[in-house]
Parts: structure tokens; C-alpha cells; sequence
């Protein structure tokens, strides 16, 4: 019996470590993770303080982001240059021109402050989607990406989300929400529209609200200082 | 004299062993029953997700088939509906085995929660396809369901525990009531933590940084030591040979112990998280090849020379390779974790080779062995087809090593699809090409387990119907039952 009882002991000592320090204690710590101030007199040109706005993250677009599992092939996360790919990736930052001036920088943990949960995500069967905002011009080409995306690319796999979309008759002028679908099999019958319900227009809403790139403050400083030698 | 009383004693343990198999007969075949269904319910939308990753028009019936849902519903059919219903069926019995006691009473209430963890398991898996999920990973089913699981899995846990606390026999090594009781006391605090820190606080990027230890704790603290504490009983039961190293064996559990609960975070290397806690994963994930490697070798050592037996007992044989497949589990996850190698697979293919390797290539197998052994035992018949065992198990090997090989080898093209250099400019086109012969083996890997584990679930229900072979002798692989004359038997 004491024999057993040393036994469990052991094993709550050995992963109650772990427990603690690496899952509870940065949980709490967490919780007063405070913004980080722009300082003028240290090159940022913003004013007020750091940390992502997260009143414009649509969280209801979260959601339908979760239902439809889109964080199976799409991540949300731009690691450092020296780590991959990812900074330099075209499209996948601010700048979409063809060759961006500046890499993408890493997303750190206060981007992603104010989401309960930061779909981080499972694989890269698709493209980042860090800062998917900039890379669609309007909604209109979100919702064309999710209503028919081989219409976008044809190689593409990624699924339809017809579910969201509702195919109706078009009554009088045609509705200002309508997707410009054009060429078969995309396009509705003659006299008909496709408009997003509105839980397409979250989920569009919250991709477009993803913009984790704010200058973060003395990276201008640190980008002037010469490396020393 | 002597030899009447050895006799004696040897009547006593049969009759002891019958009486203690009897006590838990109803909640194990339960439990391996909706397993076994599970199983081929999670191989069957395994499938269909696979296709779809290739052609995402196949089979088009609306929203509760797309990838997104399908993905999820298929690794948690497999977690929580197989996985775990059957490892808590593995534990149950094995532990009153090991500490001769009888389950005197509850066994109508451990069938009740039976019922209800599949009530649990099917309203998490519709409500993901019907468009609940919360996508965390392995924790995707709709909330209050996880209080409800949870509950059940402390009463079996609570049970198991207690054979433990009061064991009727003592003597003996005592290896794999340590990775039982690990399996008990563990899952309910993963999966407590997860669930509480996950729905109650906010925490961003930090969420998905403790969804990755979750699913790491779940493979490495109750997948892991479910299998191995099942290999750990059945190698040196059905070899005759005791355990080669109880020192090998202490060693390869504590660190294994220790190490799981910091090992997960690495997955997010390069992420938005504070530096130190993927590098402290990364290091475990790598120094966890050491209990691995030593877990390994001891089951070697035990089995050296006693390999016609693996051909022979069906135990054995899936034991054997779910042993196997345990060193090549850890392999991987060291190369997921290990920073160069990791940054080149994060976000790949490899991750999905890697689950399934450990859920399905480790325990699964462990567990397949398991069950070839108990079944029999509780149901008082033999099994009725060597046909059907090996094909299971054929089956089994080539689709799993299939799946775990393509993920693993489109994982590194894949990876290099996304991290080359001169992909800077390039679209996903090549990255998609390029999975599509992998991801195709992957489809074709999975409609063959698929079909075996069709067999395997009408098997174990005739089994569990008592409509087995009636016979005192095992069920062997090496000869057949079937009523062949010996001279026929012996040319083919």
C-alpha cells in the first residue's frame, strides 16, 4: 500500500512539473499581458501602444471559422525569416507587389491578443492566412474564393462553401451583394443570383480583419542599429 | 506428493483466472464492440477525407462532408470512439489479471457509462460534421460533451485504480500496472486542463500552443503507455521468457513519464509563442527517443529467439509489430521536433503520419493483440477463421506502413514545397500536385484497412454472440483448423 502510494506520488511529482510550469503558469501569466507603448524618441512612428485591435477581428467570423475547420489547411502564423519560408512568401504580408522591400515579420504573441482562441492552425495544405486581409482587395473576391474557388484557381482543392452561399431568383435589378460568377459551371441560371448568407459575410468579414503586421514598437531603432562586429 | 499439490495450486489459478475474466466479461466486450465499430467508422471517413484532399467534389452532399468537418471527425472517431474505449477495455481486464482481483460489483453501471460514452462519442462526432466544431485539434466535438466523458472515464479509471490500491497478489513484476496506472491517472488531468484552460480563459496563441501539448499528452501519456503496458504483459506471457531487463524497463518508463508532459509545444517552433517553450518540447520530443530506444530493446531482448511464436500466436504477431511500430513513432516525432528537420515538416503531411503512426501503427496494433487474446477468454469460444486474422493483420501492416510512409516521405516534399527558396513567388499549384500521389496511396491505404476492419468488426461480434469455434485449443496461425486432412495441410 505505501508501496503504491509513493508510486502515484511519483508520478504526480513528475508530470505536476510540467503541469505547472509550462501549461499553468504561462496561463495566468497571460492574462495581464499589457500592451507595449510607441516611443517616439525611438524611430516608431505610431502613437499610443502595441498590441493587435483586436474590436476589428470579427469574432463571429471566428466561429464559422472554427465550424468549417478551415484551420485544417490553412495556418495563421509568419515565422521569422531565418525559419522558413514564410516572411518572404509573396502575398503573405503587407506588401503584395512582386518583390516585397521588407520581409514579412514574425507574429508575435500580442497579435493574436484578444482572441479566446488563435487558430494557429493544423497543416499548409493552403496558404497562410496571417495576414490574409491584405491579400483580398474586397469581400467580393473572399466570397468568390469560398462560393467556387476552382473558378478562382483551377488546380485548386480546397472545398466549396455552396452551404453559405444562397442561389435565389433575381427580382428586380440585380442585388449589390450578387458574386460576379462568370462561365459554367459557376455561374447561376439566367435570372438567378448568388448571395452570401450572413454567415458568409462573417466568415469574409473575419478574413479580411486579418492583419497581424503592426509595426512593433522600437523594431525602426533596431532595424537602424548597425550590427556589431 | 509434490506433484498433487503443484496441480492443485495450478486448478486454483485457473479457476481463479475464469472467475476474474467472468467478473469484467460484460464491460470489455461492450467496450471493445463499439470500439471495433468506431474503428471502422473513423477508417471509413479516414477515406473519403483522403479523396478529397485530391478531388473535392467526391461525393458532394452538402456541408457535413466537406474536409474541414470530415478531417477532425475522422481523428476524433478514432481517439475517443476506438482509442480510448478500447484501452479502457485493455485496462480494466489486464489490471484485475495482474492483481487477481475479482470485480465484485458496478459492472451494470460500467456498461450504463459504456453506453454513454458512445452517446458522448456520437453526439461530438454529428455535431462536428453538422458544424459545431471548435477546431481545436482532438478537441473539436461541441462543449458540454467533454464533462460527460470526462466523468465516465474517472469512474473506469476509479475502478482500475483501486485493483491497484488492493491488489489480491502482489508478487510478480509489476511493469505494466505502472503504464496502466500512468494511463489512469493522466488522461482525466489532460484532458481537464485542456478542456478548462481552452473554453474558460482567453489565450490566443497560447490556446493553440496548449492544444499541441494536449494531443502530444493524450499519444505520449495514455496511447503509449496502454500499448506498452499490453506489450509488457503479452511478450513474456506468450513467449515464456520473463522480461529481459527489469532495469531497462524502470528506466524506459519513468523517462517517459517525465519527459511526455513537456513535449507538444515544439509544433509551434517559429510561432508566436515565448521562445523557450517549443525549444524545451523540441528537446523532449528529441531525448524521448531514449525510452523509446530502451522500451524497444527490452521487448527485443525478450523475444529473441522465440520469433516462430510470432508467426504462430495472433498475440503475439500484432503485439510484436505494434512493439515495432513504437521505435518508428518516436522517430518521427523526434524528426518533427528536432528544430532543423522540424521547421522543414511543420505544417506537412508528416504531422497526420505521425498521429497515425502512434495511434494506430503503436496502439492500435498493441491493442489488436490484446484483443485476439481476451475475446476468447470472456467469450468461452475460439476464434473461427485464421483467414480472417490474417488478413486483418496483413492488412493492418501494409496499410498502416503505407499511410505512415507516404506521409512521412510527401511530408518532406511538401515541406519543400513550402520552404524552397525559389517557391518565393510561386502558388500552391506545386504543392498541390505534389501531394496528390501520396495523399492517393493515402485513400487507397485506408479503403483496404477499411475492409479489413469491416471483418474484424463481424469477427469480434460472432465472438461476442459465443458463436466461436468451441474448442480447448487456441487459434493459431501456423496450422489450420479447418478440416483438411494433415497430409493436404502439411503440403500447402
Amino acid at each position: 500500500m505505501t508501496e503504491f502510494r509513493t508510486f502515484v506520488i511519483k508520478l504526480i511529482v513528475a508530470f505536476g512539473a510540467p503541469w505547472l510550469l509550462l501549461i499553468l503558469w504561462p496561463s495566468i501569466s497571460y492574462q495581464s499581458l499589457a500592451p507595449i507603448a510607441y516611443n517616439k524618441d525611438k524611430g516608431d512612428e505610431l502613437d499610443g501602444s502595441y498590441m493587435f485591435p483586436m474590436s476589428s477581428v470579427n469574432h463571429t467570423g471566428a466561429t464559422i471559422y472554427a465550424q468549417e475547420g478551415c484551420a485544417q489547411c490553412h495556418s495563421q502564423m509568419i515565422r521569422p525569416a531565418q525559419m522558413g519560408l514564410d516572411a518572404w512568401r509573396k502575398g503573405w504580408g503587407q506588401d503584395q507587389s512582386d518583390r516585397a522591400a521588407e520581409p514579412t515579420r514574425a507574429t508575435t504573441l500580442r497579435d493574436y491578443a484578444g482572441e479566446k482562441y488563435a487558430f494557429l492552425g493544423v497543416s499548409r495544405i493552403g496558404p497562410d492566412l496571417a495576414n490574409a486581409g491584405y491579400r483580398f482587395e474586397n469581400s467580393t473576391q473572399v466570397h468568390l474564393h469560398l462560393y467556387a474557388p476552382k473558378a478562382v484557381n483551377e488546380w485548386s482543392t480546397m472545398p466549396s462553401y455552396k452551404h453559405l452561399y444562397v442561389v435565389r431568383k433575381q427580382q428586380g435589378p440585380e442585388s449589390s451583394k450578387a458574386l460576379p460568377l462568370t462561365g459554367t459551371p459557376y455561374a447561376p441560371k439566367e435570372g438567378f443570383e448568388v448571395v452570401p448568407t450572413p454567415e458568409a459575410e462573417q466568415l469574409a468579414a473575419y478574413i479580411l480583419s486579418l492583419k497581424r503586421d503592426y509595426p512593433i514598437p522600437g523594431s525602426k531603432a533596431l532595424a537602424a542599429t548597425p550590427a556589431k562586429k | 506428493m509434490q506433484n498433487e499439490a503443484s496441480t492443485a495450486e495450478i486448478n486454483a489459478d485457473n479457476l481463479r483466472r475464469a472467475a476474474i475474466d467472468r467478473s469484467v466479461k460484460g464491460p470489455v466486450l461492450f467496450l471493445f464492440t463499439n470500439a471495433a465499430f468506431w474503428l471502422m467508422a473513423s477508417t471509413f471517413m479516414g477515406f473519403i477525407a483522403a479523396v478529397k484532399l485530391v478531388s473535392p467534389s467526391f461525393m458532394d452532399w452538402g456541408s457535413w462532408l466537406t474536409y474541414g468537418r470530415l478531417q477532425p471527425a475522422h481523428m476524433d472517431a478514432l481517439v475517443y470512439g476506438w482509442g480510448i474505449q478500447a484501452g479502457l477495455g485493455v485496462a480494466l481486464w489486464l489490471m484485475a489479471r495482474r492483481t487477481a482481483v475479482i470485480l465484485k460489483s458496478g459492472q451494470g453501471t460500467l456498461i450504463t457509462l459504456g453506453v454513454l460514452w458512445n452517446v458522448a462519442v456520437t453526439v461530438g462526432i454529428v455535431g462536428i460534421l453538422g458544424g459545431g466544431s471548435r477546431s481545436i485539434e482532438w478537441l473539436e466535438f461541441p462543449q458540454g460533451v467533454w464533462p460527460v466523458m470526462l466523468g465516465i472515464f474517472v469512474v473506469y479509471a476509479f475502478k482500475i485504480v483501486n485493483m491497484a490500491a488492493k491488489p489480491e497478489r502482489t508478487e510478480g513484476f509489476m511493469v505494466s500496472t505502472w503504464y496502466i496506472l500512468a494511463a489512469c491517472l493522466f488522461f482525466p488531468w489532460l484532458f481537464i486542463t485542456a478542456n478548462t484552460l481552452l473554453n474558460h480563459m482567453e489565450l490566443g496563441a497560447l490556446g493553440a500552443a496548449i492544444n499541441s501539448w494536449y494531443v502530444h499528452g493524450v499519444i505520449l501519456l495514455f496511447f503509449v503507455p496502454i500499448g506498452v503496458g499490453s506489450a509488457y504483459y503479452f511478450i513474456p506471457k506468450i513467449t515464456g521468457q520473463p522480461i529481459h531487463s527489469a532495469q531497462l524497463a524502470q528506466m524506459g518508463f519513468w523517462m517517459l513519464v517525465i519527459l511526455g508532459g513537456w513535449t507538444g509545444m515544439q509544433r509551434y517552433i517559429g510561432g508566436p509563442l515565448p521562445a523557450w517553450m517549443p525549444s524545451i518540447g523540441a528537446m523532449a520530443g528529441v531525448l524521448l527517443l531514449i525510452p523509446v530506444g530502451v522500451v524497444g530493446l527490452n521487448h527485443h531482448l525478450t523475444t529473441l529467439g522465440q520469433h516462430s511464436q510470432v508467426a504462430s500466436s495472433p498475440t503475439l504477431r500484432f503485439t510484436f509489430f505494434g512493439a515495432l511500430f513504437y521505435p518508428v513513432s518516436g522517430l518521427v516525432l523526434a524528426l518533427l521536433s528536432a528544430s532543423w528537420s522540424g521547421m522543414a515538416l511543420q505544417f506537412t503531411h508528416a504531422w497526420y503520419g505521425y498521429q497515425i503512426v502512434a495511434v494506430y501503427g503503436f496502439f492500435s496494433m498493441c491493442v489488436f493483440g490484446a484483443i485476439y487474446y481476451i475475446v476468447p477468454r470472456l467469450a468461452v469460444c475460439e476464434w473461427l477463421s485464421v483467414r480472417l486474422i490474417r488478413n486483418h493483420f496483413w492488412f493492418s501492416v501494409y496499410g498502416i506502413g503505407t499511410i505512415v510512409v507516404t506521409s512521412v516521405v510527401g511530408g518532406i516534399q511538401h515541406g519543400g514545397g513550402l520552404n524552397d527558396v525559389a517557391n518565393w513567388n510561386s502558388s500552391f499549384w506545386g504543392v498541390v500536385m505534389n501531394s496528390r500521389p501520396y495523399i492517393s496511396a493515402r485513400a487507397v491505404a485506408w479503403a483496404l484497412i477499411l475492409w479489413s476492419n469491416f471483418w474484424f468488426l463481424i469477427h469480434l461480434m460472432l465472438m461476442v454472440a459465443g458463436l466461436g469455434r468451441r474448442s480447448s485449443a487456441p487459434t493459431l496461425l501456423s496450422h489450420d483448423h479447418e478440416d483438411l486432412p494433415v497430409t493436404e495441410g502439411a503440403k500447402a
